[in-house]
């Protein structure tokens, strides 16, 4: 229903609750817009998630005039992956292919579009992700965590990483471990390795980091799910 | 990779990764937190690219005689502060390899070019390196590693090395300590079988001796200066358990 749909855009411009239940619900329209790129399989990843950006962005931006919120997102999406690609392959001329068969690309895709457009957009995102930064940092402090030790906590390798990751979405869903950590601040460490059949001496090796994890999932920051794991890219988070 | 800038303090930054890895690296000065960035990451198989060496040599030996000799590898020595760089030299002390082992060599390698040069510029040039520079400002610790067949050439590039960069590094940083090491083949090969440089592989075998359950590969990509922290920690009995690094 597009008119639903257009209406909870422009809540979602305030409520950033309401802006991650919707890229959780259209992550995979999203996902089919990176799907259809000539890009390496390894840039994945990094694709998805300026495109989630983008999508958020649109969220900011639109204003309920411009027709159909989708149109719009999907034009975002690739105004800015399009922007990405072209700055990562420095290609030259009026008409980048990222899209194959694309009318509509060729279209709207040339040199001359203004750069100021382009930059008021990098702006949006960027003072949308510095919101979303400060309010993390101000709720990891009330956890006796600071960004200056993120580089140390933080698993170097993928395997754990995950791990941890999984570790953190499992507070977040289950609601008597969430309200466990909501009233103690304190990871459930016992209750976690009985439950993955882990070592409490595994989860307090990593402890902080999954503490850093949970309070991003916990927290509506949309901006910065994009740059969460796949895994729980899609998990809808409960507030605070 | 793509990553977000979280802070920025000094000439360091501290970047969440795509997939929620967060790491330190020298700050670019058009940077602001809550930029998007790109961090360049490259995978380098050791094993594969030693291989294809190898057989460049062979098929070039066959019919190259003096690029043969050239790029042959006949020694080589590494460098770790938090970057961990690899060089192979020729037999004309010249560098005809430059391996990064992690991200922050990685950023180092885009903005310094090391290839070709004699060992001793490569090292002067990499230590006045803005970028690079910001590793010896904030760290206690360097090391260096050597490893050559033949044992009068290692000693003399031990030498050389340590006279080089003493005299680049310490007059500027003074809380800087370095150490060198004279390594075999087989230490190269393990070290390169757990991802690391000779040098970091060492300092790693001083902390397993003082801390004896720990999995070497966790501490990987950790800086020297972390690594030789958990070392006292452990002999002063500070740490007890297999050690974790946020201490607390």
């Amino acid at each position: 229903m597009p008119k639903e749909l257009e209406q909870r855009v422009l809540l979602a411009q305030t409520d950033r609750e309401e802006a991650n239940r919707l890229i959780s619900e259209y992550l995979p329209l999203i996902k089919k817009q990176v799907a259809g790129l000539h890009h390496d399989r390894a840039d994945y990843d990094d694709m998805l998630s300026i495109a989630m950006l983008a999508f958020l962005n649109a969220i900011r931006a639109f204003d309920g005039k411009r027709g159909s919120f989708l149109s719009f997102a999907q034009l975002h999406i690739r105004s800015r992956l399009i922007d990405e690609f072209r700055k990562t392959t420095r290609a030259a001329g009026n008409v980048i292919p990222l899209f194959p068969d694309d009318e509509d690309e060729k279209l709207v895709r040339t040199a001359d579009e203004t750069a100021s457009i382009k930059q008021y957009n990098r702006e949006q995102e960027r003072s949308a992700l510095v919101e979303e930064i400060k309010l993390i940092q101000e709720e990891l402090g009330r956890h006796g965590i600071q960004f200056s030790e993120l580089g140390s906590i933080s698993p170097k390798q993928d395997r754990s990483r995950k791990q941890c990751t999984l570790l953190a979405q499992a507070i977040v869903s289950d609601e008597q471990l969430r309200q466990d950590f909501q009233r103690t601040s304190r990871i459930p460490q016992n209750a976690l390795a009985e439950k993955f059949q882990i070592s409490v001496k595994t989860i307090e090796k990593h402890r902080k980091y999954i503490l850093t994890v949970t309070v991003m999932l916990l927290g509506d920051y949309p901006g910065i799910r994009a740059f969460l794991p796949e895994e729980v890219r899609q998990f809808e988070g409960r507030s605070v | 990779m793509k990553g977000v800038v979280f802070e920025i303090r000094g000439s360091q930054a501290v970047v969440m990764l795509n997939g929620a890895e967060f790491t330190k690296v020298p700050a670019r000065p058009e940077w602001q937190v809550g930029d998007v960035i790109t961090i360049p990451r490259k995978r380098v198989n050791l094993r594969v690219l030693y291989t294809l060496a190898a057989c460049l040599v062979l098929v070039l030996g066959l019919g190259f005689g003096g690029y043969n000799v050239y790029f042959t590898q006949t020694a080589l020595f590494s460098m770790d502060i938090n970057p961990s760089l690899e060089f192979g030299l020729n037999r004309f002390d010249r560098v005809i390899s430059v391996d990064s082992l992690n991200v922050e060599a990685d950023a180092i390698l885009q903005s310094v070019e090391l290839k070709n040069l004699t060992y001793t510029e490569a090292v002067e040039r990499l230590v006045t390196d803005e970028a690079f520079g910001a590793y010896l400002a904030n760290n206690s610790y360097m090391l260096f590693a050597v490893q050559a067949n033949d044992q009068a050439k290692q000693e003399q590039l031990l030498i050389n090395l340590q006279a080089t960069a003493d005299a680049a590094i310490l007059p500027h940083h003074q809380n800087l300590s370095t150490e060198y090491y004279a390594v075999d083949g087989q230490t190269v090969e393990s070290a390169h079988q757990h991802g690391m440089t000779a040098g970091k592989y060492m300092v790693l075998q001083e902390l397993q001796q003082v801390a004896p359950g720990i999995d070497l590969s966790e501490y990987n990509h950790c800086s020297v200066s972390e690594i030789k922290d958990q070392i006292q920690r452990h002999e002063s009995g500070e740490e007890h358990d297999a050690p974790h690094r946020e201490g607390h």
